[in-house]
């Protein structure tokens, strides 16, 4: 092992949406069900599944810009929630990318200068602070955005041309064309489930956790009984030679890499979503061929790469009001194109790449 | 400014970094270290299920055979009455050019008072790691053991309902069933795990290197699993049953 391992952050669920939030801090939250939040100048899209025609439902949405970019990123993944879809694999799941440039801050004011400079180089470090503010107020990160959207006339306008290029241009893909007024307006039948916002932490904060009182309270129990202590216990193998031998686990049940995976989840079994650009997913079962020869991406042709996978326990945690939606699976790796590429005349981006892997 | 320009003209993110994933409106910092009481989230299908209480107990997944991958299934069907008990922590060796690298086995035997018993070996650097693993292994190996008479059918069932032969690797071993009283005739291992099964009579016959602790415990083991595969006449009538996953869709 090599390589340095790329540091994963997990998504936990949080606390409920409640209403329906528009403008800058719905599409800047990450969140599991309800309506789909759109950027800007993005229609909001609303796929239909490829098997049965019925429309989508968001299972979530990922609010992730990269590091030293100056999009703003969101991620949606839809999926069919008819039960004949469930299980069928990844032609009823969809994932739509769409990016939004980052409206640039004047220099007017010295102390939204400072601030912005901070966001330009520290994002990393403000996701750690995302979470600390109370649930009333915006955190820091957010009113800079605010300031962005609102402060100048040069940047009303700049919004309002690009808006007015995605309202002429033809939209492709299987997204219908959405005017902003109505994005909130929920259109009847659409499959809906309970929208949480998602909250995020760093693996490293779960992976020691190991509960070992029973095992010490086991050990006290079987020296007792055996009337032997610790030490006693190492002498042992300098004395009989070699008929015991090391056993590499054999499970009856499952295999290997889905043992692995449990016990890598095992410190913190309700993340629902490990996000780790250009990192290695954690596989379910063994890898098969569609997942080792990943197709390049469809618009500008460059290498696709691992950028978040959904966890298991997103399925028990995908409820809807009206009984009878559920999706099953496994686990889904999202693959993304590398370059996060993203074309002049802004257009909702289709069609990137999903597997779902489902333990028998 | 950054312009998005199209294909390979973009600027790209910073190759080799990680991306960044902001939380929405976090109500305050997860709670972090250990906590109490966690709920168990169910990976498969079957954990959902029987979360869900679908699925009331464990027989109902044995007659389907549907393979167990997780031990907190166990937990939850049998609970607390399942009992851990080391049977065996012994010290194994490599030998690397240096020197040599010590780990522990730990052998742990699980069972409940009514008739279910499991078996899990593990090794690990520490030998309190190994025991943790260990009783992991042994949940999902847990099995059912079927008792029957010898004689007449007076009082409990105390003995394996036909001969059995189990064997790992090079040992063998046969088990003998015997009138009440007996008491269980054999080697101190698979005594164990007779008696944790509820065997009370049996007289066992062992074969090859019963030396190797391991593949004793493990054959004897599976004599004790071996015993719900013989079909016995009173299975031999047809029963049509409906699988748990078809019947809750």
């Amino acid at each position: 092992m090599a390589a340095v391992l790329k540091p994963v952050l997990l998504g936990l669920r949080d606390a409920p949406v409640h209403g329906s939030p528009s403008g800058p801090g719905a599409w800047n939250a990450s969140k599991l069900g309800g309506i789909p939040d759109a950027l800007p100048t993005v229609a909001a899209p609303r796929p239909v599944c490829q098997r049965c025609g019925q429309p989508l439902a968001l299972v979530v949405q990922v609010y992730c810009p990269l590091e030293g970019s100056a999009f703003h990123r969101l991620l949606h993944v839809f999926a069919c929630a008819c039960p004949g879809c469930s299980t069928g694999g990844s032609r009823s799941w969809k994932v739509f990318r769409s990016q939004c440039l980052q409206v640039p801050e004047r220099e007017a004011q010295d102390a939204q200068t400072q601030e912005n400079s901070l966001a330009a180089e520290d994002w990393c470090e403000g996701a750690d602070d995302w979470g600390s503010d109370t649930e009333e107020a915006p955190s820091p990160q957010l009113t800079l955005d605010f300031g962005n959207d609102a402060s100048s006339a040069k940047d009303v306008d700049w919004t309002a041309r690009l808006q007015d290029l995605r309202l002429q241009d033809a939209v492709l893909g299987a997204a219908h064309p959405v005017p902003p007024g109505e994005q909130t307006a929920l259109s009847p039948g659409l499959p809906l489930f309970l929208p949480y916002y998602i909250c995020v932490a760093d693996e490293d904060e779960y992976m020691d956790f190991v509960n070992l009182d029973h095992a010490h309270s086991l050990l006290r129990d079987y020296q007792q009984r055996e009337g032997i202590a610790m030490d006693q216990l190492l002498s042992q193998s300098l004395s009989n030679d070699g008929d015991e031998k090391y056993e590499k686990t054999v499970i009856k049940s499952g295999n290997q890499t889905f043992y692995k995976f449990m016990k890598r989840i095992a410190g913190c079994q309700e993340q629902i979503l490990r996000y780790s650009w250009s990192g290695e997913p954690l596989f379910l079962t063994c890898p098969t061929s569609e997942v080792t020869e990943l197709p390049a991406c469809s618009q500008c042709g460059g290498r696709r790469i691992f950028e978040f996978q959904l966890m298991p326990a997103l399925v028990s945690m995908l409820k809807s009001a009206n009984l009878g939606l559920s999706v099953e699976f496994g686990t889904i790796l999202v693959y993304t194109c590398e370059k996060s590429c993203w074309p002049q005349i802004i257009r909702p981006h289709g069609r990137i790449l999903y597997y779902t892997r489902r333990p028998r | 400014m950054q312009h998005g320009g199209q294909g390979g003209g973009v600027r790209g993110p910073g190759m080799g970094n990680c991306g960044n994933f902001h939380g929405g409106f976090s109500s305050g910092i997860r709670g972090r270290g250990k906590a109490e009481g966690k709920e168990w989230m169910p990976v498969t299908k079957l954990g959902r299920l029987v979360k869900d209480m679908k699925i009331k107990s464990l027989e109902e997944i044995y007659l389907f055979s549907l393979p167990i991958k997780e031990s907190e299934i166990i937990d939850f069907c049998l609970g607390a009455s399942l009992k851990n008990e080391v049977f065996k922590i012994m010290p194994v060796q490599k030998q690397t050019c240096t020197s040599q690298c010590t780990r522990f086995k730990a052998f742990v035997a699980i069972r409940d008072y009514n008739g279910h018993i499991g078996l899990g070996v593990k090794c690990s650097k520490e030998v309190a790691t190994a025991i943790c693993r260990a009783i992991i292994l042994a949940k999902l190996s847990i099995v059912p053991v079927c008792r029957g008479y010898w004689g007449n059918k007076i009082g409990k069932p105390h003995i394996v309902p036909c001969k059995v032969t189990g064997h790992c690797n090079s040992v063998l071993v046969h088990l003998i069933l015997m009138p009440r009283g007996t008491g269980i005739v054999s080697a101190p291992v698979p005594k164990k795990p007779l008696m944790m099964a509820g065997i009370d009579d049996c007289y066992t016959s062992a074969r090859g290197c019963t030396a190797t602790l391991g593949n004793f415990a493990k054959a004897s083991f599976d004599a004790i699993s071996k015993i719900y595969r013989y079909l016995t006449p009173d299975h031999w009538k047809e029963t049509r049953t409906q699988a748990p996953a078809v019947a809750t869709t």
